[in-house]
């Protein structure tokens, strides 16, 4: 079960950081990057819930937790514009029709085992 | 209602000469069988005028006009509405209560129209001129034909709840003509569809839809089975052909039972309840990022506070307070509306008031556009000026901080000793070698050289900072990487995948 907590936490440092470098692009008055930083703090939330119902050790739980809890304010931390419209639509992003901030969050796709308890 | 046209389409004539009696010449039945806003004609002697006048009322009719021949009259008779079908009545103070891309026509009108807005998101509001024409073009023909609204609707949650409020608001409308092709992503035609015919769960989820969020958060469930219980819906969806929306709209407000397509369609009058003010309550901004598993506590959180917002007022209702309290209370509010009067000096002559701008009034007659105040536009570098081959190089560079960042972010973890992030490191390197090699050989503009190649350099000195030596072990044959067939690093790197266009310098 620690397996599953411990694997899911080794993907939100690298999709945090990729989103914090994007949040210094035009990224940051996108909502595809307001919709992953919600994801990665939804995903974190539902993860410590999952966390705190399961049957580990207090302590490794604990140590799970504070991670969390730090990645969470990583995730907080990430910066966006008040008003954050699809940047491509604004004629802003030509990339094609890929998106830098979904790509980063989908990452943690990547993390295929073991399955949630 | 128009009599006289009604008059003119007159058919049926009875000929009574001779009778004694209406009730035996059996006058009383044929206007009991006589339907609604048709018409009669009846020749009778003049001594049973005073006879007919009292049972034309008695039957709910009205004698248009009587013809005298001299020896008998001819009266033209009309079947009147019965009150509860024609019953016309005005929308809330408010109405419509809710912005949103439509227009406004008549307010009696028993039909709203609903345009499926099957274009990019973001691009209305506020720029209502990116609505595709085809789309406008529909909008505007159905309000023109006699739709009381008439508007496009792309996202299956807002966009539906803001629907909900407006027509809850007038009992008139009594049919929704959903029509366009439905919004790809979105399926909000479906949600409608699915809205109307099976309502909405416990979590608030509409019933049998195929969208991806379908749920209505921010308005009462009382005003969705109102909405549910005041329509018909007429579904349209995937019809873009604007005779076949004319011929919907113009059939829903006939008052005559009129077939259109599998309908069969007249104007029965307004719901016959008080219409409901409704208004969004944003309690939550963005259904779209709800995940299921949040519903439960999310739709208990509503509506625990729908109950909060609920008690105060049955206790309201509760209590009865004799004249001396009412005395008291009264004493003490005009205490506290002379202290708020002072208050209200010491600020003014701090400050100025802003007086307090008035809601713009929206006309009634005529059909209007009620979009949302426009925001300011973020603030975005412009790439416009760009030419193919800069537009190129420029976004090939955007990927790279989120790559090395995802890789740094690797190298904290235990892929710093494995084999996969050297690969990665020493893959972006090569690639940012050849990126900078390829700028220094292209023409275009040495102010932009220069710039691209200023951010190649920052780029590969921090991807020195990674690990690039081959020969360490793959982490996941060591047993210690165990997510599976992925690979964080190699994820990282794929970054760049994301990048399609310009797709003729993309070989």
């Amino acid at each position: 079960m620690s397996n599953y907590f411990t694997n899911q936490l080794r993907g939100y440092p690298v999709v945090l950081a990729a989103l914090q470098a994007y949040s210094k692009d035009i990224c940051r008055n996108c909502i595809g990057q307001e919709g992953s930083q919600t994801k990665v703090k939804k995903g974190l939330k539902k993860l410590s819930i999952d966390l705190k119902g399961s049957s580990m050790p207090e302590e490794e739980k604990g140590a799970l937790l504070a991670h969390i809890d730090s990645l969470s304010s990583e995730a907080e931390a990430i910066e966006l514009s008040e008003d954050c419209e699809c940047q491509k639509t604004a004629g802003n992003c030509k990339i094609g029709t890929g998106c830098f901030p979904l790509g980063a969050l989908n990452i943690l796709k990547l993390i295929t085992e073991p399955g949630a308890p | 209602m128009n009599k006289e046209c009604c008059k003119t389409n007159a058919a049926e004539l009875l000929n009574i000469k001779g009778s004694c009696c209406l009730e035996t010449a059996g006058i009383r039945q044929h206007l009991k069988d006589l339907m609604s806003g048709n018409t009669l004609k009846i020749v009778f002697d003049p001594p049973l005028r005073q006879d007919m006048e009292n049972l034309v009322a008695e039957e709910n009719c009205e004698i248009l006009r009587i013809d005298d021949e001299g020896e008998s009259l001819t009266a033209t008779i009309w079947k009147k509405q019965s009150t509860t079908e024609l019953l016309k009545v005005s929308p809330v103070v408010d109405y419509p209560t809710e912005e949103g891309c439509f227009l406004r026509g008549n307010h009696y009108s028993p039909v709203a129209v609903v345009v499926m807005l099957n274009a990019p998101y973001g691009t209305m509001p506020p720029e209502v001129k990116s609505i595709p024409p085809e789309i406008d073009k529909l909008v505007r023909l159905a309000v023109e034909t006699g739709a009381a609204l008439s508007g496009t609707l792309q996202t299956e949650n807002i966009g539906i709840e803001k629907i909900v409020c407006n027509i809850v608001g007038n009992p008139n409308i009594r049919h929704i003509v959903l029509c366009g092709i439905d919004v790809e992503g979105h399926h909000s035609g479906d949600a409608i569809r699915a809205l109307i015919e099976n309502g909405v769960n416990e979590w608030r989820t509409i019933i049998g839809s195929t969208a991806v969020t379908p749920y209505l958060f921010n308005i009462p469930k009382e005003s969705i089975e109102r909405f549910r219980k005041q329509l018909t819906l007429i579904n349209l969806l995937g019809e873009m052909n604007p005779e076949v929306i004319t011929k919907a709209v113009w059939s829903c407000y006939q008052e005559k039972p009129t077939p259109f397509l599998n309908y069969t369609l007249s104007d029965p009058g307004a719901y016959p309840e008080q219409p409901m003010s409704c208004r969004l309550s944003w309690r939550v901004k963005q259904p779209e990022s709800i995940e299921e598993w949040e519903l439960k506590d999310l739709v208990k959180g509503i509506e625990e506070e729908e109950k909060a917002v609920a008690v105060p007022q049955q206790k309201e209702v509760a209590v009865k307070v004799s004249e001396p309290k009412v005395a008291a209370i009264a004493s003490c509010l005009s205490r506290i509306a002379e202290e708020l009067s002072q208050i209200a000096k010491i600020l003014v002559e701090e400050k100025p008031i802003v007086p307090v701008k008035e809601a713009p009034v929206v006309e009634e007659a005529k059909p209007v556009c009620v979009v949302k105040e426009e925001t300011p536009a973020a603030v975005a570098p412009a790439v416009v000026e760009l030419t193919e081959k800069e537009l190129y190089f420029h976004n090939q560079l955007r990927a790279y901080p989120g790559i090395l960042a995802g890789l740094s972010a690797c190298d904290k973890d235990m892929c710093h000793n494995g084999c996969s992030l050297p690969a990665a490191v020493t893959s972006i390197t090569k690639k940012l070698a050849k990126l900078k090699k390829d700028i220094e050989g292209a023409s275009i503009s040495k102010k932009k050289r220069e710039e691209f190649l200023a951010r190649i350099d920052g780029f590969l000195e921090a991807a020195e900072g990674l690990p690039t030596e081959p020969g360490q072990p793959c982490q996941k044959t060591l047993g210690n990487c165990t997510i599976g067939k992925g690979c964080l690093a190699t994820g990282a790197a794929d970054l760049l995948k994301q990048i399609t266009e310009p797709a003729s310098l993309m070989q």
